[in-house]
């Protein structure tokens, strides 16, 4: 019986540590990152599962009496757990709050969420541009009651906040890279070694942090 | 009006000359419109080269695009009195046409500037009172330089000019109310945007009511926002069904000890009822406790 359980839990940790793990590189780089990054639904569905089925060992704990000490133990891992995921999510729906109308013009940004962030963002988009509607543009002479452009004589947007992409960020090899070069005439190099830290700009990176090569911190 | 070469710019004589530099060339113009709103500067400070108007626009609707294209070199001529110096500054018939004296009484958006610096001047994450009477006060002065543009725009069609080419007096003025116009806009837009921004944050901070102090401080339409933004993420919380307003802050244990600041009385908690009176000590579970913190019904007391 014991031999069974131990089995049992040994294995369902082990599978959540790797996931855990991912999720806190997510969130991490989803943390330091300026602008939105990929929604990994995978992982999110996976760490949603762990959390019910831990949820449930928890209530099978308490029913068979097991030591306080070790139910409050799993209680610990649980919480962190889901205010892991809550960060993330909560992290995201900040950013899209943020930046809605730079996200919702660009089907790159848009392919980034996930379904339901999407109606987010759609939403948020629309509330905003009514607000500003109601209280600033319909008050303004024709010919400047754009919400994305000054006037007319715009000729693209030049009115829609969007997130800095030439910011700094801190980051860290996972493994070597080898050259990197920072600037688009190579004027910059840098030689990137596994498990070392830099600070650089996110522009140059961006590519290491959607191949997962490079972590943010 | 005969059309006159204008001259290029090196030291403006004019008593209105410095009026034009101080509005175009005012580090508030580019400091505080970029901080709210972002902006490429290399396309300041006028709008690109028209493009062809796509359908005819009534005259008296006239875009300003036509008046306004990149003229570094070139600036209204400073050996003549102008209208720009004629027709007195919104804020001088504002005030009842005086001679404006110090730079600052002339520079036309002025005001709305103020609204920016309320803004900026406000603790991170808080709200002042919305300023409604600086704001419709912008609004107005919006219209005002809408229609002294038509004026001029109108006076040079009457002179058979071509608005897309001719640099007169008038075309400049114009582009001094366009541009006047642009920045009352950004900054109207900018405090808006940005009152907003605080707004949403406290659907997180504070929860989906807001308290009355906070209430009184918005104006019809923000309280509009706010609501329908909650709404908005009550939505994305149910669609996925996870709870994303507790827990703001890492969980360091499982339990907390609380203080309950106002009469709760009997709540259940998970198996078993607690009664919560004021001022009660109690070691509940942290996800419990959450809800009424963000309420200010209790608060973590700490020895």
């Amino acid at each position: 019986m014991s031999s069974w359980e131990d089995e049992d839990s040994a294995a369902a940790s082990a599978a959540a540590t790797t996931d855990v793990e991912l999720l806190k590189r997510a969130w991490r780089n989803e943390k330091a990152a300026p602008e939105i990054l990929h929604f990994d639904s995978a992982l999110v569905s996976r760490a949603r599962e762990q959390i019910q089925l831990l949820e449930e060992t928890l209530d099978d704990f308490t029913d068979n009496g097991v030591d306080d000490l070790v139910v409050s133990l799993y209680q610990m891992d649980l919480d962190r757990t889901l205010f892991l995921l809550r960060s993330y999510l909560r992290l995201r729906l900040q950013k899209i709050e943020k930046y809605m109308a730079h996200i919702a013009n660009s089907d790159d940004l848009l392919s980034r969420l996930s379904q339901q962030e999407q109606r987010f963002a759609k939403s948020c988009k629309e509330i905003m541009e009514k607000h500003l509607e109601q209280s600033v543009l319909s008050k303004l002479p024709y010919g400047y009651d754009s919400v994305t452009r000054q006037s007319l004589s715009s000729t693209e947007d030049d009115m829609v906040p969007e997130p800095q992409l030439d910011t700094f960020v801190f980051c860290k090899t996972k493994s070597d890279v080898g050259a990197f070069q920072l600037d688009d005439i190579g004027e910059e190099v840098v030689d990137l070694v596994a498990d070392d830290l830099y600070v650089l700009r996110y522009k140059s990176i961006k590519g290491l942090v959607e191949a997962g090569r490079i972590d943010l911190i | 009006m005969r059309n006159v070469t204008p001259l290029p710019v090196v030291a403006p004589q004019t008593k209105h000359a410095p009026m034009i530099l101080t509005l175009l060339c005012s580090p508030a113009y580019q400091s505080e419109s970029t901080k709210f709103f972002p902006r490429d500067d290399t396309k300041f400070p006028f709008p690109p080269p028209p493009a062809p108007l796509v359908r005819p626009i009534p005259l008296d609707k006239r875009p300003p695009r036509a008046i306004c294209r990149p003229c570094r070199s070139q600036a209204p001529s400073s050996d003549r009195s102008g209208p720009v110096l004629e027709r007195r500054s919104v804020e001088q018939v504002a005030r009842g046409g005086g001679r404006a004296g110090g730079r600052g009484s002339r520079m036309y958006a002025r005001r709305a500037s103020q609204l920016l610096k309320e803004l900026d001047a406000c603790e991170p994450g808080q709200l002042v009172v919305f300023n409604s009477d600086v704001f419709d006060q912008v609004i107005r002065e919006c219209g005002e330089h809408n229609a002294q543009f038509q004026a001029l725009i109108r006076k040079m069609v009457e002179q058979n000019l071509d608005i897309e080419t001719t640099r007169n007096e008038d075309h400049y003025g114009a582009a001094i109310h366009h541009l006047s116009l642009l920045r009352n806009k950004r900054c109207l837009m900018a405090y808006m945007y940005n009152r907003a921004e605080t707004i949403r944050s406290f659907r997180w901070k504070i929860g989906p009511v807001l308290p009355h102090e906070i209430q009184e401080k918005l104006n019809f339409s923000e309280k509009e926002y706010f609501r329908s933004h909650s709404t908005a993420i009550k939505s994305y919380i149910s669609e996925m069904d996870i709870d994303l307003t507790v827990d703001m802050v890492p969980p360091k244990d499982p339990y907390i000890q609380v203080r309950v600041l106002e009469d709760i009385g009997e709540v259940s908690l998970g198996d078993h009822s607690v009664s919560l009176t004021k001022n009660s000590l109690h070691f509940l579970r942290r996800t419990d406790a959450e809800q009424f913190i963000s309420q200010g019904l209790m608060e973590e007391f700490l020895e």
